[in-house]
């Protein structure tokens, strides 16, 4: 019995020390930002494995299911593929032309201009990394040099960034997280505005759109550049409902990203814009 | 080294349970701490107060949240744990499901307090889902681990 006493005296001393270890690594974490390292190496060493591990299954399933596609299946698919191929091909020499313009009246008007020269295609490891956030996690880290704030995009628009970096994955939040929020345009205006994501998925929400707003439905939304965050003119979404409320001051204006945010298996990085200042300092 | 393997293993079984029910949100299970739980009843000798420190830190990592902060609260909770396993040991499951309810009940709002003082709004309230769910799946966990550590004599 005195043994045990004696024992349970020093667990209440290493609780102590512990708490206190807590508040440490809390106070160091969310305030000083000081060892994410320790994320990174835990996430590395331990997570990712155990990401992979539980996504087997469904690797599994899907190869299953690319297998039994027979042959006639792929025959086809590729001249569909070919099809677009073509197009896709006359597409880009028009924008080319378009381009030289462009950089040409850019120069008259003395302002630079951004293209995207190298993109990275990443895959996405798990599509919900986070029990409450919309937050994927992709299969490259800073080993490939992926930094905090990059930019992300799919193949129509725009679909996030990314928040936390470890050696061989990282994580990227989505846009149609509720508490994230994209400085945006309006294409067709020019008014500045902000894209929020919302509670249910694959819908944006415009909060505090004054009443009489200028965006009718069909509006293209993109990104404004604004906030250093985002690369300018990365389109985000189309409006596809709008109601004023009398009731309430501001009009509900709901957009339907281009993407299928939160779905997608593959997903791009772009490497020409850097965000000004870092997350969280 | 039974204990140790047995342990460690039904831990990460733990973590690949916690990852592939992400996508039920706050119903799903709180699988780590269960599991730890269990393990801190029945073989209070084989997890220290400091392992139990880094699984909280683990269990950070893989929620995203703030480091510490469930490292925090696992220890507090393994603490009252540690201290009275010899009374909880002999309730009945059904028991054991309640008081782990109010455990867990405490934790999410030791969890939402912290949130709150540093403004994060990393989680909701819809978060006392969890305990209620986690403490119908207590049975399951409380069953299903006794046969591995009868079967595998972790003592």
């Amino acid at each position: 019995m005195e043994r045990f006493y004696k024992k349970s005296t020093a667990d209440f001393y290493t609780l102590i020390f512990l708490l206190f270890l807590s508040v440490g690594t809390i106070v160091l974490d969310y305030k000083y930002n000081q060892i994410t390292y320790i994320r990174s190496v835990i996430n590395d060493l331990i997570v990712y494995p155990i990401d992979r591990i539980s996504n087997l299954p469904r690797l599994f399933i899907n190869q299953l299911i690319a297998e039994s596609s027979n042959i006639k299946d792929l025959e086809l698919e590729l001249k569909i593929l070919e099809k677009e191929n073509m197009y896709l091909k006359i597409q880009v020499q028009e924008l080319n032309s378009l381009k030289d313009e462009n950089t040409r009246l850019r120069k008259i008007s003395k302002a630079s201009i951004i293209t995207s020269k190298k993109q990275t295609i990443v895959k996405v490891i798990s599509n919900t990394a986070s029990p409450n956030k919309r937050v994927v996690s992709i299969d490259k880290g800073e080993k490939y040099g992926v930094y905090i704030g990059q930019n992300v995009i799919g193949v129509d628009g725009l679909v996030g960034q990314v928040i936390e970096t470890a050696f061989v994955s990282s994580k990227v939040i989505l846009i149609t997280e509720s508490t994230h929020t994209v400085p945006a345009v309006v294409d067709r205006t020019g008014d500045n505005i902000l894209v929020t994501g919302h509670a249910d998925d694959g819908k944006l929400i415009v909060p505090y759109a004054q009443m009489g707003v200028d965006i009718v439905i069909g509006d293209v939304i993109s990104t404004s550049g604004l906030a250093n965050r985002f690369k300018a003119k990365i389109p985000i979404g189309i409006v596809v409902k709008k109601t004023s409320n009398r009731d309430k001051e501001f009009s509900d204006i709901e957009i339907k990203p281009f993407e299928k945010v939160g779905q997608m298996s593959e997903l791009i990085l772009i490497w020409d814009y850097k965000p000004k200042d870092k997350v969280n300092e | 080294m039974n204990n140790f393997i047995v342990i460690t293993l039904s831990l990460l079984l733990s973590i690949i349970l916690t990852i592939t029910t992400f996508p039920l949100g706050y119903f799903a299970p709180d699988w780590i701490h269960l599991f730890l739980i269990y393990w801190i009843l029945a073989t209070p000798g084989s997890i220290g107060l400091f392992t139990v420190w880094m699984i909280g830190l683990l269990v950070d990592v893989v929620l995203g949240s703030t480091l510490g902060v469930n490292a925090l609260v696992y220890s507090l909770i393994a603490y009252l744990v540690f201290k009275s396993y010899m009374a909880i040991r002999y309730l009945t499951v059904l028991q054991q499901g309640i008081l782990i309810l109010l455990l867990l009940l405490a934790k999410c709002t030791l969890i939402l307090w912290i949130d709150d003082m540093m403004g994060t709004s990393n989680y909701t309230t819809s978060i006392y889902w969890t305990p209620l769910i986690s403490a119908l799946a207590w049975p399951l966990v409380y069953y299903f681990l006794r046969n591995l550590r009868r079967k595998y004599n972790v003592t």
